[in-house]
């Protein structure tokens, strides 16, 4: 298994229904790549604005993403490649 | 009754949630030694406490991951969310918690009721397992919940505490440690049962006042009663160093950077400390530990690392490399309600403003945002990320 950390500033297609934010695509190296899963979530409280980190499934890999409450903006902190 | 709650292998179950891969593999979370284990990893004979390097011998395809303390903390914080849907009565730890029911089960019904829909609510939530004990007292519930794990559920009902702790082994009682554990082998007591036959003032001889207070646990009998989070008794903040180090500017600099760390969690919490503790292990594992406490209660970093800093002058004594500097506070009090800060000189009042100002920029802009004092040497010595150093072994105490 491969870890790597990214911290890119990616875009990102969400849902942010009833107040659930899910992540459903995002743009990695000029691919746009579609979220299988969702495998975990949690937030980030310690900042005065809450982050929202996602671990997912897309095309074969688990990404860890996360959105920014500050000042919206989503990042991609890394990935593991089985 | 009193509920004790307990997530199961909690830092390696949360990398196993991050990275569906390592479910079902041994995986351990540590720097040096064992963190956390999985149950698969346990299988294995692994245990928390033990040297990684005796880990990976025991279990060569073992999964060794460096942690990390901010999901962790994140993960437990969902976990806490969860319980304080059905009691605001509630101690929590890093990976365990104890729950009042008493004035919950009118309302929610019965106490493994209530049990079995936080199990269930703390699964869907998070997707962790927790073991969950309940008895009368805090001491029976958390044997019940070890003897559950994992993903248990084990009841011990008022009259039955003599008879669910008789058979167990002496070890298990909380408050008997290996030292204790040794003292009453040599007088032949090896289960609790036989702890509990023998007459108080034996134990009072034997272990002091430790000795009643086992007395009483082995008798079924406890008074401790839930203390909700308000103030905690120590904020406690360590690391290993990426390389044993002897350099007193690193040294330091790392001890610098736990103050400012230690501190701004007891601002956040309007706390003020007043005692001091720093240790340190040498990289022939040998340690120290010191500690002072201040003619008043502080909450600016500069007296705080004052006072560490002559500490750490007086324990690093000998002329050997240093693995590993933590420091902690302790006699924590409520600051906004002291008094006593309302009368200080205006230099000090100063002080007070700019650490809160430093504490907003560094929770807007992240940690690392603002590099203060000492800790600049720290840019030569630890990589960074967007929010802050990323030391060997964050501190995973409370």
């Amino acid at each position: 298994m491969i870890v790597e950390t990214l911290n890119e500033t990616i875009k990102v297609r969400a849902d942010f229904q009833g107040g659930v934010i899910t992540p459903l695509a995002f743009k990695h190296n000029d691919r746009t790549l579609h979220v299988e899963r969702i495998h975990a979530r949690w937030e980030d409280r310690e900042t005065r604005f809450k982050r929202w980190f996602f671990s997912v499934r897309a095309e074969g890999a688990v990404y860890e993403l996360h959105l920014d409450g500050g000042d919206m903006t989503w990042h991609l902190d890394r990935v593991c490649v089985e | 009754m009193i509920l004790h709650l307990d997530i199961d292998a909690f830092f390696a179950s949360v990398e196993q949630l991050r990275n569906p891969a390592l479910r079902g593999l041994p995986v351990i979370v540590g720097s040096g030694v064992i963190a956390s284990c999985s149950y698969e990893a346990r299988r294995f004979r692994l245990r928390a406490g033990m040297p990684l390097g005796k880990a990976k011998r025991l279990c060569p395809g073992v999964v060794i991951l460096p942690g990390d303390s901010h999901i962790y903390e994140a993960f437990a914080q969902k976990v806490w969310d969860v319980c304080g849907r059905f009691t605001p009565d509630m101690e929590t730890f890093l990976d365990d918690a104890y729950l009042e029911l008493s004035g919950s089960e009118r309302l929610r019904g019965t106490a493994e009721q209530i049990a079995r829909n936080i199990k269930d609510a703390v699964g869907a939530g998070s997707g962790l397992s927790v073991t969950v004990g309940i008895a009368t007292s805090r001491v029976i519930a958390r044997m019940a919940s070890a003897k559950g794990k994992p993903d248990g559920l084990t009841t011990v009902r008022e009259g039955e505490e003599r008879d669910f702790v008789r058979a167990l082994p002496v070890k298990d009682l909380p408050g008997v440690g290996p030292a204790t554990a040794g003292i009453l082998r040599k007088v032949n007591v090896t289960t609790i049962g036989e702890l509990a036959g023998l007459p108080p003032h034996a134990l009072l001889d034997l272990l002091g006042r430790n000795g009643l207070a086992l007395y009483e646990r082995a008798n079924g009998r406890d008074s401790m009663v839930i203390h909700r989070n308000e103030i905690p008794r120590s904020i406690s903040r360590e690391t290993t160093f990426r390389k044993d180090t002897i350099d007193p500017a690193e040294i330091e600099a790392t001890l610098y950077y736990l103050v400012e760390r230690a501190m701004k969690t007891a601002r956040h919490l309007g706390l003020a400390a007043r005692t001091v503790a720093v240790k340190i292990r040498y990289s022939d594992h040998e340690g120290d530990r010191a500690s002072k406490t201040l003619p008043h209660h502080t909450d600016l970093d500069a007296e705080i690392f004052e006072t560490a800093r002559e500490l750490l002058g007086r324990l690093h004594a000998r002329r050997v490399s240093l693995h590993a500097v933590g420091m902690a506070l302790s006699g924590l009090a409520l600051s906004r309600t002291r008094e006593r800060f309302l009368f200080d000189p205006l230099e000090r009042t100063k002080l007070r403003r700019l650490y809160v100002a430093l504490d907003d920029l560094r929770d807007r802009y992240g940690y690392a945002a603002v590099i203060t004092g000492k800790s600049i040497e720290l840019l030569r010595h630890l990589p960074r990320n967007s929010h802050d150093f990323v030391l060997r072994t964050p501190s995973l105490t409370k």
